[in-house]
């Protein structure tokens, strides 16, 4: 009877090194990774849950885990195994995480990312294995190497005083509220081993009843690096690695914080958070549009980027696909700025509108910038309140209105796109006017500035038929 | 069949640490070199209990196998 042997979770082929019937993995012999793979292929086994298992490997030698785990697999950024491991617990609720993370990986570049993840509380299980040096770049000094262990980079050994202090993971985890389970253990001869094995089975074990983040870290050798024999090497790390970082469970139980998953924002809790308790009524009509690209542009503070918001609050108010693309530059007011909404019955692939079909021009640098841009039989409206020239291509529909100027003598001259968005609506019939006059008091955040602007939206649909309609 | 392990010589890395660990005794350095250059492992009958030690010690996937002595012939 077979007692012991490859588990079923390791792929039959590892085909990086040699191709089809390579079985052998990339570490150097006597290894810590091969163990710590060994042990968690067995415990996936075990459990059975080899087909929710997502495996979040690392930069470092165990780069290459996804040759070797016949799991779901993501190879990460160095150091974020946490966040994209968060992203995946958070959005497949059925999937074991596992985020295999060295020293240099976990303690060093992605101290931030574990650090956070653990704070969360996040239904990830963490492998840390901890080796005490940066195995893969050569042997360079980690954040984990002990004071005096000699390295590449700290040849006489790593002096605290200029170094600082190995970092204990375990330790400052154990600071958190949020983490289930966190335990360190060590691969330094059998019974270790067998031990870690307890400490990995539990951790993943956790994941399975959903308690929470847990976090094992594994003492491992680098023979080659700390240039030793592989037997030496473990009993170094029984001699030297232990005594710095104490193999001993540190917690086991429940959290003290009730996990609060994300979830779906209501419909009646997004109109409560974006003040939409007013129903409105819109009558949707029959015919189809042709897909509108509108772009409005101006300077900060014409309220370009918020009138982007209205026209798009309006084509949705008539049950069409909209999108909507800020673009601006660091300043709050004066700089440059243009929104660009997409109006479409169709799905919309790209919020951009490099080419679009209506322009909305506020001033005359937008004008200069974008009228190259505007698609041929496109139309260009000019706010002609500050705009003096004239467009000069002559293959598209121009509109001159003093945008300012009609918002101004209604009360609300940071209203001149409301009075654009009038025009567009009685230029093109996309949407009624009576539905910009519906979604203002919804889509604006000033409520006492309402009756003004619904005075601009007035005063322009004035302005339009009397001056612009029969063009 | 008794209790042994079949040791896999192209898998075998030739750290020794199986070697260290059997207590037994039952696993010692082969004389041959496998295709990668490393002198494998052999195993020796020397009264092996199927514990398995050696198993968890070695990092390889498939270096060891380890069979139990179930009663059964023909294993």
């Amino acid at each position: 009877m077979v007692k012991h042997t490859k588990p079923k979770t390791f792929y039959e082929d590892f085909v990086r090194k040699g191709g089809p019937g390579e079985k052998n993995t990339h570490y150097c012999p006597g290894c810590g990774h091969g163990n710590v793979h060994k042990l968690i292929a067995e415990v996936i086994d075990e459990l059975g849950i080899q087909d929710r298992v997502i495996f979040c490997s690392p930069v470092g030698c165990s780069v290459f885990a996804y040759y070797y785990f016949d799991t779901g697999n993501i190879q990460c950024a160095h150091g974020r195994a946490p966040a994209v491991g968060t992203g995946l617990a958070r959005s497949l609720e059925n999937s074991i995480i596992i985020s295999y993370q060295g020293d240099g990986d976990l303690a060093g570049i992605g101290m931030g990312a574990i650090m956070h993840a653990a704070n969360r509380g996040e239904h990830i299980a963490v492998f840390f294995v901890n080796n005490a040096i940066y195995g893969m770049t050569g042997g360079q000094m980690a954040p984990t190497t002990i004071v005096g262990q000699k390295t590449l980079t700290t040849p006489l050994g790593r002096s605290a005083g200029r170094d600082g202090f190995p970092l204990t993971m375990c330790e400052i985890i154990n600071n958190l509220a949020a983490p289930v389970f966190i335990e360190r253990v060590s691969l330094g001869n059998a019974a270790r081993i067998l031990k870690a094995k307890k400490a990995i089975k539990q951790a993943l074990v956790n994941q399975v009843e959903k308690k929470g983040f847990s976090f094992v870290e594994i003492l491992s050798p680098c023979p080659i690096n700390w240039k030793m024999q592989p037997i030496e090497a473990r009993k170094w790390l029984i001699d030297k690695l232990e005594p710095v970082f104490p193999v001993k469970n540190f917690r086991n139980g429940d959290s003290q914080v009730k996990y609060d998953p994300p979830r779906p924002v209501s419909d009646e809790e997004m109109k409560k958070l974006f003040n939409l308790e007013k129903d409105i009524s819109i009558k949707q009509k029959e015919e189809h549009i042709s897909e509108q690209l509108v772009k409005l542009a101006g300077f900060g503070g014409q309220g370009v980027l918020s009138g982007g918001i209205l026209l798009a609050n309006c084509a949705i108010a008539e049950k069409h696909n909209t999108s909507w693309l800020p673009s601006y530059g660091p300043e709050m007011r004066g700089g440059t700025a243009n929104a660009g909404v997409i109006i479409s019955d169709g799905q919309i692939g790209s919020p951009l509108v490099d080419n679009p079909n209506f322009f909305i021009a506020m001033n005359g640098p937008s004008l200069d910038s974008f009228e190259d841009q505007v698609l041929p039989g496109g139309t260009i409206l000019v706010n002609s309140s500050l705009i003096e020239r004239k467009v000069n291509r002559s293959d598209i529909k121009t509109l001159y209105a003093p945008l300012t100027e009609i918002a101004q003598q209604a009360g609300a001259v940071a209203a001149a796109t409301v009075a654009g968005i009038t025009m567009y609506a009685l230029s093109t019939g996309i949407i009624a006017v009576d539905t910009i006059r519906q979604v203002i008091p919804l889509s604006i955040k000033r409520k006492a500035l309402i009756d003004e602007n619904l005075k601009v939206v007035d005063a322009a649909r004035e302005y339009y038929e009397k001056n612009l309609a029969k063009t | 069949m008794a209790n042994h392990v079949v040791i896999s010589d192209e898998r075998c890395k030739a750290c020794r640490l199986c070697i260290e660990t059997c207590p037994t005794h039952s696993l010692e350095q082969g004389s041959r070199l496998n295709k990668s250059g490393y002198q494998f492992t052999r195993f020796v009958q020397n009264g092996c209990t199927a514990c398995g030690l050696c198993f968890y010690m070695c990092p390889e996937p498939e270096a060891i196998t380890v069979i139990k002595d179930d009663g059964k012939s023909g294993e």
